[in-house]
């Protein structure tokens, strides 16, 4: 779905397969000779790195609404920029977006120290009045007849291929200068971040941490607005970090991770805005970084939506073959612990489910290899699920044990909780049920408990 | 009185805490000698919170001053140690437990400086303390809420201080980490160290410390739990809003007539 712009632009951009549009793109980009390509290409990718790198400490410590709140808050020092050049002088307007960043951040700062109110409100007011007074500049530029060569209205949704070779190194050189103070200021970054009463506690200065994040936030911002747009520039921020705040636990692995996808998407949004002639750059770097979301959302090991349900799925077939073993061993036992061949008929009997049902689970049993899977019926169960069996049992009947001996709940109260409870009690705590229960012998029904064998 | 061997470790003088320009604690004075293990107790809202935040320089004072060892506390940073309320941070954050009780090596490392094996050495040893270990890899969200006050504990352990200040680190966790906790904080006590813990169960106070400091908007009493635990006192600090205190009076009763109360607060004889 979210592949469906990209083709789109391919499209319209050439009658060639986008394939060999491809080609040609990575061709030009390893060419020895720098051409104006190679450079635009090399600033998305720094770009993404450094927005990708710093949006991690934006995520964690909250404040994703801050990047949005100062990409937007820029305008109006854009245009005042332009006003005080008099051209398009890079350094002037990249100095007034930065003042105007810093001003936004303070008056934030400001209104939430001065007022009851708290700090969503505070940005809110703040960086729509920031907003709407550039758009007001932005307009009158433009109908005073200098906005034609002004090309400031690129600064809204960003166009890469407006990037100069000196907007290139000095990108180069935030990125090199962001990467540089991440490094260095590493420990006081991660503990202010998770912890800041106690990194005050220990005498690290978080007021100032705060302010260097905010002002490199402001610099990350400002060089990225050419490529990405005032409008999407905090997706840049944060949709990376977020993506790699799904798949890892570590904080320098989801940094790293984050500069990658930022990379990636700077990469993707540079080729899909170069294919077409005069494709909005920022929306292409932030479909690229919503697509690896997308991904990573998808299919992350530990907290992706379709691993989650598939180990969901998988745990419920155990439960299911592991509910056949249970009754198997119930009738063992009355058999007095010999022959293991068992009707599928009286199985469902005893089960009260249809043949159908316990062939079923018959075959899921089969496949873990608790029941010998050349043979039907009778249900012949293997060494592997007579030790299966045995636990499985052993369970249920240590946890009744416990729930009457321990909670005192009645007899005829625990069935149906041991019944759940039976197939997910980790190991730990079946120890700490042995122990607790002084190894008793007989479930609270009177019936042995079995030993594991 | 007789004179003090111990010296002291934390003197507060004349401290007024405001919020918004609401004072919330007024004028509280304090000498604590080294070595003790002492309990603040008070009501809600009696700035039992505030005024070890106040104390550790994270509140601006109204007025008064805080002394560790006879020096401002921010000359005493590393003497220093405090371990916030549980649900001040965020615990999806991605660090495992290894990593914050490497945290209470910060403060003593210089910035330039990596963590070293003597640092991973120490926050081991803390870890295991604490009988955290087993989980050091472990995410800290995939922690019981009496785990993460352990991992809480190992990082003031790790960072080697005098003097702990502890906001309510019983809140919310099972039996056997409250007895794990006091019993390490006892520990810590016969080591010379100074603590000082938030604490909101009036039944185990008296058990639990050496010395009560009572708030409730000032210093209601500071002194010896046995000199200082007593209904009139109580009555004092909770002004009678809690029909805890009857109870509670019952208690003190039979404890003065030799029985010893246990955490559930039923007398044995």
């Amino acid at each position: 779905m979210i592949l469906v712009p990209y083709i789109l632009a391919a499209g319209f951009a050439s009658d060639l397969p986008i394939g060999v549009q491809a080609a040609r793109f990575f061709r030009t980009l390893f060419d020895s000779r720098l051409e104006a390509t190679d450079a635009v290409v090399f600033a998305a990718i720094l770009l993404g790195i450094t927005c990708g790198m710093l949006g991690c400490f934006v995520v964690l410590r909250r404040q994703s609404l801050l990047g949005d709140a100062i990409g937007h808050a820029v305008l109006p020092g854009v245009c005042a920029g332009f006003l005080l050049a008099g051209t398009r002088s890079i350094p002037m307007l990249l100095a007034g977006a930065l003042v105007a960043g810093v001003l936004a951040s303070v008056l934030i700062t400001l209104l939430q120290r001065t007022t009851r109110l708290k700090s969503g409100e505070c940005m809110g007011v703040v960086f729509t009045g920031f907003y709407g007074m550039g758009i007001v500049m932005l307009v009158s530029i433009q109908k005073s007849g200098r906005g034609g060569q002004s090309g400031l209205d690129k600064f809204l949704f960003g166009q890469i291929a407006a990037i100069s070779d000196l907007d290139v190194k000095l990108i180069a050189a935030v990125t090199v200068l962001a990467i540089g103070i991440v490094i260095v200021f590493w420990r006081k970054l991660a503990i202010s971040s998770f912890d800041e009463a106690f990194a005050f506690s220990v005498g690290i200065p978080v007021g100032w941490i705060h302010y260097l994040l905010t002002i490199l936030l402001t610099v990350a911002i400002v060089i990225s607005i050419q490529a990405v747009g005032v409008v999407l520039v905090a997706a840049m921020l944060v949709t990376p970090a977020a993506t790699a705040y799904l798949l890892t636990d570590r904080l320098y692995r989801m940094v790293v991770l984050s500069a990658v996808f930022g990379a990636l998407s700077g990469l993707l949004g540079a080729f899909f805005s170069l294919l077409g002639d005069h494709l909005p750059t920022g929306a292409f770097m932030v479909l690229g970084a919503s697509t690896l979301f997308l991904l990573a959302f998808l299919f992350a090991p530990v907290h992706g939506v379709l691993p989650r349900a598939w180990r969901i799925w998988q745990k419920r077939k155990r439960t299911q073959a592991e509910n056949l073993l249970r009754t198997i061993y119930l009738r063992l036992e009355q058999r007095g612990m010999s022959d293991r061949r068992f009707g599928v008929d009286d199985l469902a009997a005893m089960r009260q489910e249809s043949p159908a049902q316990v062939r079923k689970l018959a075959a899921l049993a089969a496949k873990r290899g608790w029941t010998d899977p050349a043979s039907r019926d009778p249900i012949i169960l293997t060494d592997a699920g007579f030790a299966a069996a045995t636990q499985v049992v052993r369970n249920h009947r240590l946890w009744e044990l416990f729930l009457t001996q321990e909670a005192r709940l009645a007899a005829d109260h625990v069935h149906a909780d041991a019944e759940y409870i039976e197939h997910v009690l980790p190991r730990q705590v079946i120890e700490d049920l042995e122990r607790m229960l002084d190894h008793r012998s007989a479930d609270p029904h009177g019936k042995p408990i079995p030993e594991p064998n | 009185m007789t004179i003090q061997a111990e010296p002291v470790a934390l003197e507060v003088h004349d401290l007024t805490v405001s919020y918004h320009r609401k004072p919330v604690l007024w004028n509280v004075d304090l000498a604590v000698p080294a070595g003790k293990l002492v309990g603040i107790i008070g009501p809600n809202g009696a700035g039992k919170s505030t005024l070890i935040k106040a104390i550790m320089g994270l509140l601006p004072l109204s007025s008064g001053w805080v002394q560790v060892f006879g020096k401002p506390v921010d000359q005493q940073r590393d003497l220093v140690s405090y371990v916030p309320q549980r649900e001040t941070v965020d615990w999806t954050f991605p660090v495992t437990a290894m990593d914050v009780v490497l945290m209470g090596r910060y403060g003593s490392l210089r910035w330039w400086k990596r963590i070293g094996r003597r640092d991973k050495a120490i926050a081991r040893e803390c870890l295991e303390k604490v009988g955290m270990l087993p989980y050091a890899n472990r995410q800290i969200s995939n922690l019981s809420g009496g785990q993460q006050q352990r991992v809480f504990l190992a990082r003031a352990l790790a960072q080697e201080s005098q003097v702990y200040l502890m906001d309510e680190p019983f809140a919310g966790v099972d039996a056997a980490t409250e007895t794990a906790i006091i019993k390490l904080m006892q520990e810590l006590r016969e080591a010379g160290k100074t603590v000082f813990v938030v604490h909101h169960d009036l039944q185990t106070a008296q058990d639990y410390f050496d010395m009560l400091i009572l708030l409730n908007m000032r210093l209601v009493a500071f002194g010896p739990t046995s000199e200082v635990f007593k209904p009139e006192i109580l009555q004092k600090t909770y002004g009678g809003r809690l029909t805890i205190l009857a109870d509670v009076a019952d208690a003190v009763a039979q404890a003065e007539q030799g029985a010893k109360l246990t955490p559930a607060g039923s007398a044995k004889l």
